[in-house]
């Protein structure tokens, strides 16, 4: 008979008004993940034996890590893990692949971050740990340790010298020690890199030092 | 409670008169008051309508609807309509700017005007017109104007489509409408809404002419360009059809004036079917809405469970089975009238 179809389909409608909704409000409700869920890849930095399985398998090269060899056992110790993880696809080769079970997805899916150093998580050595690496792998570390903060310090007394003598530009390095006077932050990294990887630290300070110039030109130096 | 709105407008109609005013003033002047409330009416009933409407549009499809603003979302249109006053009245350059800008207001006017006649509760029409059905008709057919005349107008092709779908699916379920009608007049012998409701204290008319109202709900809602019939908008076909190129207020009262039709062809309905304001205990003008939101919670149902129809389909469905069944329907009735009075009924 004509009409019945539309009776059938109100009849599912009708039916589906009174049954519960299926609407999940996220924020203040949280869904239920199914248990392999790939969310946040964690690393339980005890176990690792830092094998480097995961870093050769990961086709994106989210992961890196450093170690040191012990001579006395002659094995790796791991010194930091990174995981960059804008470039993950989840693929799930270094969970995989690692030997030890260290790597592991969590059910945190709120990854969001407004900057992309923000996405990349390192794991560095935990303090608890630092003593049971060689002496002098220790020694060295707190030597550089020294030397940074003694740099730092370096830098929060006398910046222009210290900045122009890195860039080589007297001028120059007034700028920008002017524009990281109120930097505390950078200031910090720039003697960390200054320390670690000189080469390194004189692009950036010549980026930033351009970059300062261009903001805040002199009233001399303005181009019309 | 039962009298309290006939109470006040005598009350106020005696007041006037004491207060030195001829009884003719105060009659305008009560009016006027009639019109103020049936346009308070219309616009908080809509902000009810809407969020109604959203919120069993989300049941029916197993989802919230408006939850956020208030209790239940209850606030949600009135946020809508806020943000609808503030946006940027857009009148684009090559429309035909007096058609345009007339167009919503005719559709709202003529809505409004629907209410004239319908009776909120017992003696509480504002005119109580010994031909209130055929002027419910007539007022309500001549939207078609305001939508043609808003497609016309934008000079835009969708637009013109839309008006154009819109006179002609009108124009045509007007007389299945018109027809499905006369059903219930040749049983009551009157046009008078009053006569309709008293005919019914025995017997709703939904008994009596079962297939009048199939056939006055399907050409209803067709009237109304609500889903399933919704081609003059047909958002997927025709972006938004005649509304295409109207923005914030002018297209809120587009919207406006399509849901008080909506309720005016509801409560028609419950006048004419469902035996009006009439009820057991409750009082007579709460019967009404009762019965009024029923049915459009019935349309609202209908809109979220069918998809549109072809526009050919539509019109064939109107002239090649409609216009028939409602015909075939008036015969019936007339044969049954003579036959029962031949009985000495």
């Amino acid at each position: 008979m004509y009409g019945t179809g539309l009776l059938k389909g109100l009849g599912i409608t009708l039916k589906h008004t009174f049954e519960r909704e299926i609407t999940q409000q996220y924020p203040e409700q949280m869904p239920v993940l199914p248990a392999r869920f790939r969310g946040n890849l964690q690393l339980d930095f005890q176990d690792c034996i830092a094998c480097e399985m995961c870093t050769k398998v990961c086709p994106n090269g989210v992961l890196s890590l450093e170690s040191v060899r012990d001579d006395k056992t002659n094995k790796k110790k791991l010194m930091s893990y990174s995981i960059d993880f804008q470039y993950c696809m989840y693929c799930n080769f270094c969970v995989e692949n690692c030997p030890k079970h260290c790597l592991h997805f969590d059910h945190n899916f709120e990854l969001a971050a407004y900057d992309r150093e923000n996405i990349k998580k390192v794991y560095q050595r935990p303090q608890e740990l630092v003593t049971d690496l060689p002496e002098e792998i220790v020694a060295a570390e707190e030597k550089n340790q020294k030397r940074i903060s003694v740099m730092i310090g370096a830098l929060q007394k006398d910046a222009p010298k210290i900045l122009g003598k890195l860039l080589e530009d007297e001028e120059k390095g007034k700028v920008l020690a002017a524009a990281l006077a109120s930097d505390q932050d950078k200031l910090e990294k720039i003697a960390v890199m200054m320390v670690e990887d000189i080469e390194k630290a004189k692009k950036v300070a010549g980026a930033l030092a351009n970059k300062a110039a261009k903001d805040h030109p002199k009233e001399g130096n303005v181009v019309a | 409670m039962e009298h309290f709105f006939v109470n006040t407008a005598h009350a106020l109609v005696a007041w006037l008169t004491g207060l030195g005013l001829a009884p003719g003033w105060a009659d305008l002047i009560l009016l006027v008051v009639q019109w103020i409330a049936v346009i308070i009416i219309v616009i908080l009933n809509i902000t009810v309508l809407i969020w109604l409407e959203r919120k069993v549009s989300g049941f029916i499809q197993q989802r919230l609807g408006p939850n956020r603003l208030g209790p239940f979302g209850m606030f949600q249109t009135i946020a809508d309509a806020i943000k609808l006053l503030t946006k940027e009245d857009i009148v684009p350059s090559q429309t035909d700017r007096m058609i345009f800008k007339t167009a919503p207001m005719v559709f709202i006017i003529i809505s409004v005007m629907l209410y004239v006649v319908i009776p909120m509760g017992d003696g509480m029409e504002i005119v109580d017109l010994n031909v209130g059905l055929f002027y419910f008709i007539s007022i309500g057919s001549l939207s078609t104007i305001a939508l043609l005349m808003a497609g016309w107008g934008s000079n835009n092709k969708w637009s013109l489509l839309g008006g154009m779908r819109s006179v002609a699916q009108m124009i045509s379920y007007e007389i299945p409408l018109a027809f499905s009608l006369l059903g219930v007049v040749m049983i009551t012998g009157s046009l008078r809404m009053s006569d309709i409701v008293a005919a019914q204290s025995n017997i709703w008319f939904v008994v009596l002419q079962p297939i009048a109202f199939i056939t006055y709900f399907i050409s209803a809602t067709a009237e109304l360009n609500r889903g399933p019939f919704d081609m003059p908008e047909a958002e997927q076909e025709l972006t938004s059809g005649a509304y295409t190129e109207y923005t914030g207020m002018r297209w809120a009262l587009f919207f406006l004036a399509e849901y008080t039709n909506l309720v005016a062809v509801s409560a028609l309905m419950a006048t004419v079917f469902f035996g009006g304001w009439q009820g057991p205990w409750l009082p007579s003008w709460l019967w009404i809405i009762i019965k009024t939101y029923l049915i459009l919670n019935v349309f609202f149902l209908i809109k979220w469970t069918f998809p549109r129809i072809r526009m050919d389909h539509l019109m064939s469905f109107s002239w090649k089975f409609l216009i028939p069944v409602s015909l075939a329907n008036i015969l019936l009735t007339g044969a049954g009238i003579e036959v029962l009075m031949r009985m000495g009924w």
